[in-house]
């Protein structure tokens, strides 16, 4: 009888620890769904190599081997890190240099508060011991716990904000989050009841009695769900209400702070601004230039992301090789910048061709060639807002020249400035074949895009400017429908039909060139000090050419552009020398006279300040749903840390095999006891503790228990060890506190 | 090991209740003198008159079905008068021994401390050895054999009080106390009719004691238990308060009653709990406080007391893994 007991007990623990397991491989499923937005929405994100170190994380820990578990998961952490961002050949002194100086920059960092200033190593480190930490708490929660339900609203949630606030859609994400749901709470289910003992303990059954019929009827509903017509959503888009709300109290505290919720990222473009003239920052230059930030490359039919691999190189002089164009007929020119003391973003504006930078209060640099942000590691605080200066070679390209650039592009340019959204509408495509038609060269093409919008009726404007709606895209919207816009809509727009013709372009974010407001210039040079305020904030087109590089294009009406390519006409050679100042006043009066236009445009600005802001806005807002999510579970995991106790407890004593551990064992509950506010002072006996225990918990069971472990303890009576009751008092004991 | 096949506990637990029905509310008096009658020892009782003293000793003696021996100890009490005398016999011409009160079961040793050291020598040396000696001739006293000594706490004029060395020939010092108002009550009542004692018929016999106190000895007593006596005794001898701590006898005869309270129990092996119950009434005697602490008013139970605070109690042994 009591063997067959047993055997039935040892037969139910191996389905709890199956259906355990079963639990856990699908709170990994569900963390997965966490892991994906992080890639769309970040900039700095090698998906795979997170998911491949979250499996290996959930693998170590089911394999339940603590002695490889700890070393394995370093390993892999290190791994990846150096994967991601060092250069330098693993276990090489370099390699240890370069990550104890991101270590103890990070470390001190952290010691000074400065969170902005953390680089993204250690932001990916924290993000992988995140991964390493969750998949032991996930461990507990669904393997040990048998807790599946918190997980689950958690997981929608942040899916859900995810969908709603950023760019990821999460429609099949949630197809699978529900499925994946259904079937652990299916499981979960069964377990408990397997724990109440209100069933026979038989996989088998429950295989057939409740998993099979619970899949099939979950692809039917998937199946039905999925092909069933859907109604619209009954609540409004949450998001421009948020954007709006933001706007007002953005307006209201004049001031120019960055506006949260509005153009968050360039992921949705579209939608009117505000004006805002707050200087961003001066510029000394002996010519008038745009200022670059950073470019993006991945147009999601409502706005713009990067899915380049940010691949930061550090530079402690301060070269710079940004690998933007090979061209031999250059001014090097230099100029100098200074921030002024609202700036909201860290990264440095330079005009094309930079080279070389010197900021003073700069450890060194951090740049990256295909986003063109380059980010100095600042010896404090107000660092930023000295001035600095930049070198940089200014090209004059030739038309001619640019129409004999043939060849193919590169493989990485092809795969990363050419692609499309899906869902964007074949009249986008017809209509820059019919705007190229005749054109044959790329140099031509290009050009005839670029001056299809001043040419046809195209309007600036910055009020009235839509939204796309969930169906529309934004470059159809505005090529097709409205026809007015500024300059995200023409920069975008320009590119997208050029992509459609396979030519590889992407989109620039940052400053035009700003007012004079003191002339400098001395006999020898010309020399103008610059203003550069948010309404200059602006966005533009640049175009491979093989074997040249990335050449700046200007779609927007009214506005001059670089002035790097010679006349557009190619009857005359451009001659490079005297120019910058006559074509200074004459952009002057252009200017005065677009003022109006300009002021206008200048409201869009606004929101591309944010763009300058962006990348560490996107980030931060990672960083900060990382630290949600981090303290969420901190907090659940404070809530719950009794039952979590509990469950380790009973985890970690299936039984007891000898007199050690349960020696360990009944002392374990007597500190979990002590926690619950029931202490045994030292010169108390077990069995007076006892009594007083079942006095506050209205029982006999701590007396009998003690009893029994007194006769194992002060008897030496081994065999009542293996005792089953035994086992079960302490088991039942540990549920009751 | 102890005979499992005869359980004890009835047998006990009927001589409880046989004297609980003469003796009301005394049940710890009644045991503790259960444990040093199982455990050898013997026992001083300390109290005013009228508390029901002799009547414990007695009742324990019918239960038990022994003899009972009182000696009233007064200034002029000589040994003899307790050991006993050779007399000569004009018939035979020889002298023959008259057994003295000692030599008997159970002895009620009224107020020792009124008597002269000499005659309360006499008798402490015949508690010790379990034998008298008279003019050369040793006889030996059987088993069971249990002095219950009295004094009388209040009456210091022309007392002799006990030397302390002797006082460690008690294996328990116990205090009677007055009843609570409801025993007093339920007393009274029990004595309207015959005293209770009259009927009171005996529950164990003798051979049945002399088997119990022989089980005392095998109740097991654990290494930790063990550690845990001398680390009591060994604290008395340690605090700052004390002149003269316990005795190594002191913590055997603490071992020795913890086992015989094991018995009562039905437990076959010591329990920390035992040794913290029996602690102030084994040890509390066989300590001497320093002048300096009496004047301070402290006692040698409050210190028992303290020790027993200090002391952890042992909940965990090494095992082999």
């Amino acid at each position: 009888m009591r063997r067959k007991r047993k055997q039935r007990e040892r037969q139910k623990d191996r389905n709890e620890i199956l259906l355990g397991l079963f639990l856990y491989v699908g709170s990994f499923f569900l963390f997965l769904e966490w892991i994906r937005p992080l890639a769309f929405i970040a900039d700095s994100y090698d998906l795979e190599l997170y998911l491949v170190y979250a499996g290996l994380c959930f693998l170590i820990t089911m394999m339940q081997r603590p002695i490889i578990s700890f070393p394995v998961k370093l390993i892999g952490l290190i791994l990846v890190l150096d994967r991601t961002y060092v250069t330098a050949t693993i276990g090489t002194s370099e390699w240890f240099q370069t990550v104890w100086s991101e270590l103890s920059f990070n470390g001190s960092m952290l010691m000074g508060q400065n969170w902005q200033q953390l680089t993204p190593f250690f932001r990916t480190l924290m993000l992988l011991v995140l991964i390493w930490l969750i998949s032991y708490l996930l461990y507990f929660w669904f393997y040990i716990m048998k807790r599946v339900f918190l997980f689950i609203v958690a997981t929608f949630v942040f899916v859900t904000v995810m969908d709603t606030f950023t760019v990821y859609e999460a429609n099949h994400a949630i197809i699978r989050m529900f499925v994946i749901s259904l079937l652990l709470f299916s499981i979960a289910s069964y377990v408990k009841r397997l724990e109440k003992a209100e069933l026979l303990p038989s996989v088998h059954k429950w295989f057939e009695g409740i998993f099979l019929p619970s899949v099939i009827m979950l692809a039917l509903f998937v199946f039905l769900g999925y092909h069933a017509p859907k109604a619209d959503p009954v609540w409004p888009d949450p998001v421009p209400f948020l954007t709006s709300a933001a706007e007002q109290i953005r307006e209201g505290s004049q001031e120019g702070e960055r506006k949260v919720g509005y153009g968050e990222d360039d992921s949705i473009l579209g939608g009117s601004f505000a004006q805002d003239d707050t200087p961003v920052f001066q510029a000394e230059a002996s010519k008038r230039h745009y200022w670059r930030i950073e470019t993006k490359n991945f147009y999601t039919g409502k706005g713009w992301t990067r899915t380049t691999n940010d691949q930061y190189h550090t530079q402690v002089d301060g070269w710079l090789d940004l690998d933007l164009f090979i061209w031999d007929d250059v001014t090097t020119l230099d100029a100098t910048v200074e921030y002024q003391s609202d700036v909201s973003f860290d990264r440095l504006v330079y005009p094309y061709g930079t080279f070389f930078v010197d900021h003073p209060e700069a450890y060194y640099y951090s740049y990256d060639i295909d986003s063109g942000i380059v980010e100095p590691e600042f010896r404090s605080e107000n660092s930023l807002y000295e001035a600095f200066e930049i070198s940089y070679d200014y090209p004059d390209f030739s038309p001619d020249q640019l129409r004999n650039a043939t060849g193919d592009d590169p493989e990485m340019v092809q795969f990363y400035y050419l692609q499309l959204p899906d869902t964007l509408p074949e009249r986008v495509n017809d209509l820059a074949e019919q705007i190229t038609a005749g054109e044959e060269t790329r140099y031509d093409q290009v050009y005839a895009i670029e001056n299809y919008f001043s040419e046809n009726n195209f309007t600036y404007e910055t009020t009235n400017v839509p939204i796309p709606g969930e169906h529309q895209d934004y470059v159809d919207q505005f090529l097709f429908d409205t026809q007015a816009g500024y300059c995200d809509n023409f920069s975008t727009s320009m590119i997208v039909l050029l992509r459609s013709l396979d030519i590889p372009a992407r989109w620039v974010k940052g400053f035009t060139g700003g007012e004079v407001i003191e002339n400098l210039s001395t006999d020898s040079e010309y020399r103008y000090l610059y203003e550069i305020t948010n309404n200059n904030a602006h966005s533009w087109v640049e175009v491979y050419f093989p074997g040249i590089g990335w050449v700046p294009f200007e779609p927007t009406i009214g506005f001059a552009g670089e002035d790097v390519i010679g006349e557009n006409n190619d009857d005359q050679e451009t001659d490079d020398s005297e120019e910058p100042p006559v074509l200074e006043e004459e952009e002057q009066e252009e200017q005065e006279e677009r003022e109006d236009q300009e002021e206008e445009e200048a409201e869009e600005e606004t929101g591309e300040v944010m763009i300058g802001g962006n990348g560490s806005f996107n980030s931060s807002v990672i960083w900060m749903i990382v630290t949600i999510l981090a303290v969420g579970l901190l907090v659940v995991g404070y809530l719950t840390r009794y039952r979590l106790l509990k469950r380790l407890l009973i985890w970690k004593f299936p039984t007891f095999k000898n007199p050690k551990q349960l020696e360990r064992a009944y002392h374990y509950l007597l500190r979990f006891l002590a926690v619950k506010g029931m202490k045994r002072q030292r010169d108390q006996t077990l069995q007076n503790f006892a009594l007083q225990v079942d006095k506050q918990l209205d029982s006999r069971d701590m007396h009998e228990l003690t009893m029994l472990y007194q006769r194992v303890l002060y008897r030496n009576d081994l065999a009542v060890v293996q005792d089953q009751t035994l086992y079960d008092l302490w088991k039942k004991i540990i549920y009751q506190v | 090991m102890i005979n499992q096949t005869i359980n004890y506990q009835p047998m006990i637990a009927r001589v409880m209740e046989n004297i609980n029905r003469v003796i009301v509310g005394k049940e710890d008096v009644t045991k503790l003198s259960l444990v040093a009658l199982l455990a050898k020892g013997h026992v001083l009782l300390e109290d005013v008159p009228g508390v029901g003293k002799t009547m414990l000793v007695r009742a324990l003696a019918k239960s038990l079905h022994c003899s009972f021996h009182r000696i009233q100890f007064t200034p002029d009490l000589l040994p003899s008068d307790v050991t006993g005398v050779s007399i000569y016999h004009p018939h035979t011409q020889q002298f023959e021994f008259r057994k003295g009160p000692i030599i008997g079961d159970i002895v009620l040793a009224d107020e020792v401390n009124r008597t002269s050291p000499k005659t309360q020598s006499a008798l402490l040396e015949a508690m010790e050895e379990n034998s008298v000696t008279v003019d050369g001739e040793t006889v030996q006293i059987d088993q069971p054999f249990f002095v219950m000594a009295t004094q009388n706490p209040i009456e210091y004029e022309g007392t002799y009080p006990l030397p302390e060395a002797q006082l460690d020939r008690f294996l328990l010092k116990l205090r009677m106390g007055y009843p609570t108002e409801a025993e007093e009550a339920q007393m009274l009542m029990q004595m309207e009719g015959t005293h209770p004692i009259e009927d009171l018929e005996a529950v164990l016999e003798r051979e049945d004691l002399i088997a119990l106190q022989k089980q005392v000895n095998d109740v097991f007593i654990d290494p930790i238990v063990q550690q845990y006596i001398v680390q009591l005794v060994r604290q008395t001898r340690k605090t700052s308060d004390v002149y003269l701590g316990v005795s190594p006898r002191g913590a055997i005869a603490l071992m020795k009653a913890a086992k015989a309270y094991a018995l009562i129990h039905n437990r076959d092996y010591v329990v920390p709990d035992d040794i913290k119950y029996l602690a102030p009434f084994v040890l509390a005697h066989r300590i001497i406080l320093t002048p300096e602490a009496k004047f301070a008013d402290k006692n040698s139970e409050q210190l028992i007391a303290n020790i027993l605070k200090d002391i952890p109690v042992p909940t965990r042994k090494e095992y082999a893994e």
